[in-house]
């Protein structure tokens, strides 16, 4: 008994292991790219290289003259770190309303919700645009935050509102015994048992805000507020000459902080915090 | 229940008017956000989809002209035509990919942390240059996956540049990027709680039929959510493409995904009447198979709440 | 203590949306001249906005003239605005579109695009005075100047030619060909390229550009001042010549030539899969630095019975102004200094071809690496020996070359005839120019 489910254990570890390798390779090969000499990285893309250098690195780092890569990774964590507070709080609102409160025109607003989701973006780029313009609101990171504060991205709301379905209600009947209201419903009942979920979002919201390219060169115009993506394609002119070494360089030095964000916090979305016992 | 509901009814109470006041004040940073950021642009596209719109001049109202164009339009047609076929194959096999890994996942065991992270990282490369490049690199003439073929003496393709294998080549990078829906239903997972396993063991289930009857009901209202959403992305995708092809949809349309058809004719063309009403008719589309997946729904996905919104 | 969080979200709402819109408001007041009363104080306080897109190299020598240009000009801040190639265009639409463009904006061989849309502001008013252009090449002028009006200075020259991959050559034991080589050449050497190549074949098919150069030795022309001037035979002889050229195996075969990137970093000759392209002169550093295989620019193959070459010298970039600039004068003024100045050419270099300036260009061969030399020396040949006009890009410039690539594509995986996908081609570009040009100007 013990050493076949010891065999079962190797059995998995192995495939996991195995397959792991397929999903690692990109990233082995973007590590060993950034270390090649710029004249080999396409001339002989083999994992394995004759020569090494840091020149990517450091030419990578300082971009521009009085620019460099660490305003890019300062701007981009503090829109990604709005963006997560900003999205924790309203879209967890707008779903707590939408899966456990009765109101008039509910369903009227949650298709309305879901069809934020099913227009593409670039069919309103334009007229957003004009907004932020008239708002004077472009060059700065307004664009890219205040939107998450007003629970835009309506995919964690429906999100949210799935997971929040799942909480049994008989534990909302009897908070309301105990003469709880709606609010302490929410902070004390649906919240703590959401963590996994609000994990999720948490995570979520910083790794795509963090790889957002297309909405942050629409709005951020000039260098000192550039961000990580737009960072990186600066550069990259797809008919002259690009740098495609400080490119990898510093793919890989911005990969670390999502990956770490990931590494940290993915343990509390299956481990939980408080939702123990739930049920009992 | 029920009485209570007639009670709650009769009265009208200030409990209830109280509970509208108050779910509109959880509902009001979106409600502010919709009706002032996103409403408007949404009704500005629709009339622009009945305009020719160069972006730059006035739109000059042509009525239904670009819808009817569209069915006349054999890029257009391509575009619907790559794109239903990338859904009907990467959704379902993303979706089992992904739940089939956070199943194994979910278990307590050393490195688990390392493992989904390691699953999760081609996700998050994301949309990145170096995505385009290292698929290049891959799927080309003389690239890896022919050189290992040829070691099982295999004579490869030029998978990427070949215009019946090329979409081939984005489905299996989309697959790659499991990874959020893999979170997503390893959140679902642990939602479910452990008393319910505990007693299926107890009863005697084995572990395929304690998946079936207890997981998966139980998972459903994910398994829901992520369907929807997988369905959403998958017809609007647009990056993996956009950076394949470099723009192009190509080689000879068949990566012309419908968002990218879209991008290109209201922002390289300067027909954005006409790619807003291709948005526009994909908004139908969505709407339509998402009220088909939210009506069956019902007798497939299992609440807690007891399945009403 | 009762519902703090709720109060708690709404008040940061509240907070970081007062905070937000008093403090863009204040910066508001600083740099536009919406309001009338400040227009005075304005002339002498101006932020002119500059956009461009590149990579690193040209980055950072723009910068340097911009300050160089502030310096002299200490009421003027520039608000530089650049980024990579990717989004610019995107992006600049967007802007034009919510009348928040730049003043001074970098395009490429769209230029024509946005003239036909009226966007850019005609330059006419400011020549002579703002604007020096008496020392530019007049072809140049030419490439910029649509109804008779002058819309843009020609940030650098550049000329098609054959970039050649010396290491490969020799690799595969074949001679050079003379610098007058002909298409006939051409097709007897390439073959024996692919023949003595391990897994690399003679040329890259020269796309688009090609044609146009094919066409000039011909004495036609894509398009020029409303007229279309090509017939779909010339199309049916461009295919015709390729696909012969891959059916005596000295062109790359359709699934290598496919996934040729137009980044020259990931192009076919820097990754040996073939050893003769078609670019732009001024890409040379560009190719030649991303491999450790030697190249060399070569003319075009001549065309044996007209004796022509069909190369004309090519404007790579320009700046142009937007047509609602509050600042007219100042954005010419800064052209100026942008494409005249002799410091500040120097520090531009040949980073977007060779200068228009005669005098400027003068001054930079003496002081080029050789690699510049390379570039210089040839655009000069093609300046005197020059037996073509030049023709500007096709209206419609991105929609028009994706059609191009297609057909080809068509013919490649032979999805259609040579006869049939030239004819539908041909078609299909006359209604494209006839949307660009006359709807547009409606």
């Amino acid at each position: 008994m013990d050493q076949s489910t010891r065999k079962s254990r190797i059995l998995t570890h192995t495939f996991i292991i195995l397959f792991g390798l397929f999903m690692l390779y990109p990233v082995i090969w973007m590590v060993s790219s950034s270390f090649k000499p710029e004249s080999l990285i396409f001339s002989s893309p083999s994992i394995f290289s004759k020569t090494w250098t840091l020149d990517n690195y450091l030419n990578g780092w300082n971009v521009v003259r009085d620019v460099n890569f660490g305003q890019f990774f300062k701007n981009s964590f503090i829109i990604s770190f709005i963006a997560v507070v900003a999205n924790l709080a309203t879209c967890s609102m707008a779903a707590y309303a939408f899966a456990r409160l009765r109101f008039p025109l509910k369903k009227l607003w949650f298709a309305c919700m879901l069809m934020t989701i099913m227009l593409p973006a670039h069919a309103t780029l334009i007229p957003q645009y004009t907004i932020f313009h008239q708002l004077d609101w472009v060059n700065t990171i307004l664009p890219l935050t205040v939107p998450k504060l007003l629970a835009t991205d309506a995919f964690f709301i429906f999100l949210m509102v799935q997971f929040f379905r799942g909480i049994p209600r008989e534990l909302d009947e009897s908070a309301i015994m105990d003469g709880c209201g709606v609010f302490q419903i929410y902070t004390r009942i649906i919240m703590p048992l959401a963590v996994p979920v609000l994990i999720t979002t948490a995570i979520f919201t910083f790794i795509w805000t963090w790889d957002d390219f297309f909405s942050q060169i629409l709005y951020l115009n000039t260098v000192d507020t550039f961000t990580v993506p737009l960072g990186l394609r600066l550069f990259l002119d797809s008919q002259g000459e690009s740098s495609w070494g400080s490119v990898f360089a510093m793919s890989v030095l911005s990969l670390i902080p999502i990956t770490t964000v990931f590494f940290i916090f993915q343990r509390y979305i299956v481990d939980g915090i408080a939702t123990t016992g739930i049920k009992g | 229940m029920e009485s209570s509901e007639i009670k709650r009814k009769t009265k009208l109470s200030k409990d209830t008017k109280k509970q509208y006041v108050a779910a509109y004040l959880f509902l009001l940073p979106w409600l502010i956000g919709f009706l002032g950021l996103v409403l408007g642009p949404m009704i500005s596209s629709l009339y622009l989809s009945f305009t020719r719109f160069d972006l730059l001049n006035t739109p000059e109202w042509i009525g239904f002209a670009n819808y009817q164009e569209m069915f006349q339009d054999d890029r257009w047609l391509a575009s619907a035509k790559v794109t239903l076929t990338f859904v009907f194959i990467a959704v379902p096999t993303q979706l089992i990919a992904a739940l089939l890994v956070a199943v194994l996942l979910n278990k307590k065991m050393a490195g688990v942390g390392f493992y989904r992270t390691t699953y999760y990282l081609p996700s998050l490369l994301g949309g990145s240059v170096a995505i385009a490049i290292l698929w290049k690199n891959l799927f080309e003439i003389d690239g890896l996956v022919n050189q290992v073929l040829a070691f099982f003496h295999i004579e490869g393709q030029g998978w990427i540049s070949h215009p019946d294998y090329a979409l081939g080549t984005i489905i299996i990078l989309a697959t790659w990027q499991f990874g959020a829906s893999m979170v997503i239903f390893l959140a679902g997972l642990k939602q479910i709680p452990k008393e319910l396993y505990e007693a299926a063991a107890v009863d005697g289930g084995t572990k395929c039929q304690i998946f079936f009857r207890v997981t998966l009901p139980l998972l459903s209202p994910v398994i829901f959510f992520n369907l929807i959403i997988e369905l959403i992305k998958s017809i609007q995708v647009f990056t993996s493409a956009f950076i394949i092809s470099e723009g192009t949809g190509g080689p000879i349309n068949s990566t012309l995904f419908y968002t990218l058809y879209l991008y290109q004719k209201g922002f390289t063309h300067f027909e954005m009447g006409y790619a807003s009403a291709m948005a526009w008719i994909l908004v139908f589309v969505l709407g339509v198979m998402t009220l088909v997946i939210f009506f069956s729904s019902k007798y497939w996905v299992h609440y807690e709440d007891g399945g009403k919104l | 203590m009762k519902n703090w969080y709720l109060y708690f979200v709404l008040a940061l709402l509240a907070v970081v949306t007062i905070a937000c819109s008093s403090d863009s408001a204040n910066e508001e007041t600083e740099d536009t001249s919406s309001n009338d009363g400040q227009e005075q104080t304005d002339e002498e306080n101006i932020t002119l906005r500059v956009a461009w897109w590149g990579g690193q190299e040209r980055h950072d020598r723009t910068l340097q003239v911009i300050e160089m240009y502030e310096e002299q000009n200490p009421n003027v801040t520039i608000e530089a605005e650049y980024s990579g190639f990717d989004g610019y265009f995107d992006k600049l639409n967007t802007q034009l579109a919510a009348g928040n463009a730049p003043d001074v904006i970098q395009f490429g061989g769209n230029l024509n695009d946005f003239v036909y849309r009226d966007v850019i502001l005609p330059l006419d008013d400011y020549v002579g005075n703002q604007l020096n252009t008496s020392l530019h090449d007049q072809s140049m002028l030419d490439s910029a100047t649509f109804d008779g009006k002058l819309y843009g200075v020609t940030l650098g020259t550049t000329a098609w030619g054959i970039l050649v991959n010396k290491t490969l050559f020799e690799e595969a034991g074949v001679a050079l060909p003379s610098k007058e080589w002909t298409w006939d050449e051409f097709k007897d050497l390439t073959p024996q390229l692919t023949e003595n190549l391990d897994g690399a074949y003679g040329t890259g098919d020269f796309g688009e550009d090609g044609f146009g150069v094919f066409l000039a030795q011909r004495d036609k022309f894509t398009y020029l001042d409303g007229e279309i001037g090509f017939e779909a035979q010339d199309v049916k002889d461009w295919f015709n010549l390729w696909k012969e050229l891959r059916e005596s195996g000295g062109a790359a075969i359709p699934e290598v030539q496919v996934s040729a990137s137009q980044t020259p970093e990931q192009s076919l000759i820097v990754q040996q899969d073939v050893a003769i392209e078609s670019i732009a002169s001024n890409q040379l550093g560009a190719y030649a630095g991303a491999t450790e295989d030697e190249f060399e620019l070569y003319p075009y193959p001549y065309n044996a019975e007209t004796g022509k070459n069909g190369v004309s010298l090519r404007p790579s970039q320009y700046f142009a102004a937007y047509k609602d600039t509050p600042h007219p004068e100042e954005a010419a003024k800064f052209m100026d200094f942008f494409v005249n100045n002799i410091e500040a050419t120097e520090v531009l270099g040949n980073d977007r071809g060779a200068p228009v300036n005669s005098d400027v260009r003068k001054n930079l061969i003496d002081q080029a690496d050789e690699m510049d030399q390379a570039v210089y020396s040839y655009i000069d040949l093609v300046s005197e020996s020059s037996d073509a006009p030049y023709i500007p890009n096709l209206p419609g410039y991105n929609e028009n070359t994706q059609l191009f690539t297609e057909t080809e594509q068509k013919i490649y995986y032979d999805q259609q005839s040579v006869d049939e996908a030239a004819d539908s081609y041909y078609e299909e570009v006359i209604a494209n120019i006839d949307k660009y040009v006359n709807e547009a100007a409606e």
